[in-house]
C-alpha cells in the first residue's frame, strides 16, 4: 500500500484530505507543521506528500520540499505543494524548490485524487 | 594660454538625489507591502473556502442515495463556488487599481487575439445554440495592448452577450478600424438589452443590470473589471441598446502600426 503523508497546519484540510482518501487503497499519515513534516517524512518514508506552503512555525513547506529534494535518500518522494496562493512568482517557487506538483486552494477532492493517482502509479 | 579651474559646492544636487532616491524607495515599499496584503487577503479567504467546497463535493459524492441531501449539498457547493469567483474578482480588481500588476503593452494585431477567446467559448455558444458572426475584416487592426488583459475583456464581454442571448439567438463580433484611426470591436446580442438609466452604472462595482440580475450568477464586478483595464490602455468601453432588440458593447482602443517609431506611453 502506498504511504501518504499530509504536512498542513489546518486541522480541517488535514481532514477533509483524510476523508477524500479514505476509500482509496493508501495509508495516511498526518503533521501539523514543516519540522513535524520532515521529522515524520523520515520516520514514515512515504511514497508522496502533500505539503502546505504556507505554515506558521520554523520551517514552511517550500523549505521541507528543498530539503527533502536534495537529500538523494529522499529525492525520489513525490511532493504536491497545496497552496492558496497561485501566482507565477509562488509557482516559480515551488517548482524552484523541486516539487512535482502544485495544487491551488482550494482544490477539488476528485482532482486531488487524480494527482495523487497519477504521481504514485509509476513510483 | 592659462587654466580655468571650477569649484562648484554640489553638496545640494547630492541632497536632492537622496531625497529623490529615498522617497522612490519608500514608494516601492508601500506597493510591495500592499500587494503582500492582498496575498495575505486572498490567502486568508481560500482556505475556509478549501472546507466549504471540499467537503461540499465529498458529501455531493456520497449522498447519492439521499436526493435531497445531496441537493444541499449542492447549494452549499455553488453558493462556495460564486464566494470563489468574488473572491478572485476582488483581487483582481485591486490588484489592477493599486497598478500591482503594471500592463506590458505589446504591439499585436487584436484579430488572432478575438479568435483565441471565440474559440476558447465555442462550446458555450454551441451549448446554447448560438450563432456567432464574426467580422474582423482582412486589415490587421494593430494596437498596443497587454495580450491576457486584452482577451480579458473580450471575454468578458462575449461570455455576457452568451449568457443573455435568448436559446439559439445571433451574437455579432464585429472589428473594425474607424475613421479616427482607432481600433473598435462591437460586441452585439439579442438579449435583454440595459434599461438606459442604467448604460453607465453597470460599469461601477456590483451594479448588475435590473433587466438581468436575478440569476446572471455574475459577480458584478466583470465589467468594472473592463473598464479599468481599458482605461489603463487610454481607451473606453461603453454600452449601448440595439434597434429590434439586445445590446452593444464597444470597445475603442488608439490605433497603433507595427513599426512605429514612437512607443505610446502606458
Amino acid at each position: 500500500m502506498k504511504r501518504v503523508l499530509i504536512v498542513e497546519d489546518q486541522a480541517d484540510i488535514r481532514k477533509l484530505i483524510r476523508m477524500t482518501l479514505e476509500f482509496e487503497a493508501y495509508e495516511i499519515h498526518e503533521a501539523a507543521d514543516g519540522s513535524e513534516g520532515l521529522r515524520m517524512a523520515y520516520a514514515v518514508r512515504p511514497d508522496l506528500l502533500l505539503l502546505d506552503v504556507m505554515m506558521p512555525g520554523e520551517l514552511d513547506g517550500l523549505q521541507v520540499c528543498q530539503t527533502l529534494k536534495a537529500d538523494p535518500e529522499m529525492a525520489h518522494v513525490k511532493i504536491v505543494l497545496l497552496t492558496a496562493r497561485g501566482q507565477v512568482r509562488d509557482r516559480q517557487a515551488g517548482n524552484l524548490a523541486g516539487a512535482d506538483e502544485y495544487l491551488v486552494k482550494p482544490f477539488s477532492p476528485l482532482q486531488l485524487i487524480d494527482t495523487i493517482g497519477r504521481l504514485t502509479v509509476d513510483a | 594660454m592659462g587654466i580655468v579651474v571650477c569649484f562648484m559646492d554640489i553638496s545640494e544636487f547630492c541632497e536632492a538625489e537622496r531625497a529623490t532616491r529615498a522617497a522612490r524607495d519608500a514608494a516601492l515599499e508601500t506597493s510591495r507591502a500592499k500587494s503582500e496584503f492582498i496575498a495575505n487577503v486572498s490567502h486568508e479567504l481560500r482556505t475556509p473556502l478549501q472546507s466549504i467546497l471540499g467537503f461540499s463535493e465529498l458529501g455531493q459524492m456520497r449522498a447519492r442515495q439521499d436526493a435531497r441531501l445531496g441537493e444541499m449539498f449542492s447549494d452549499i457547493h455553488r453558493a462556495g463556488q460564486r464566494m470563489l469567483s468574488l473572491v478572485n474578482d476582488l483581487l483582481d480588481l485591486s490588484k489592477i487599481e493599486q497598478s500591482h500588476e503594471p500592463l506590458h503593452p505589446e504591439r499585436l494585431d487584436l484579430r488572432p487575439l478575438a479568435l483565441e477567446v471565440v474559440n476558447e467559448l465555442r462550446p458555450l455558444i454551441e451549448a446554447r445554440r448560438l450563432h456567432l458572426a464574426v467580422r474582423l475584416g482582412g486589415e490587421q487592426l494593430v494596437v498596443l495592448a497587454d495580450p491576457p488583459r486584452l482577451q480579458q475583456v473580450l471575454r468578458n464581454v462575449l461570455a455576457n452577450a452568451i449568457k443573455f442571448s435568448p436559446e439559439g439567438g445571433e451574437i455579432l463580433l464585429r472589428g473594425r478600424l474607424d475613421p479616427e484611426g482607432s481600433v473598435r470591436v462591437e460586441v452585439a446580442d439579442r438579449g435583454p438589452g440595459i434599461p438606459a438609466a442604467e448604460l453607465e452604472s453597470i460599469f461601477e462595482a456590483f451594479v448588475q443590470s435590473s433587466a438581468t440580475k436575478d440569476g446572471s450568477g455574475g459577480t458584478g464586478l466583470g465589467l468594472a473589471i473592463c473598464r479599468r483595464i481599458m482605461q489603463g490602455h487610454d481607451g473606453r468601453i461603453w454600452a449601448s441598446n440595439r434597434d429590434g432588440g439586445g445590446s452593444t458593447f464597444h470597445l475603442s482602443l488608439p490605433g497603433a502600426r507595427f513599426g512605429d517609431t514612437s512607443p505610446a506611453s502606458l
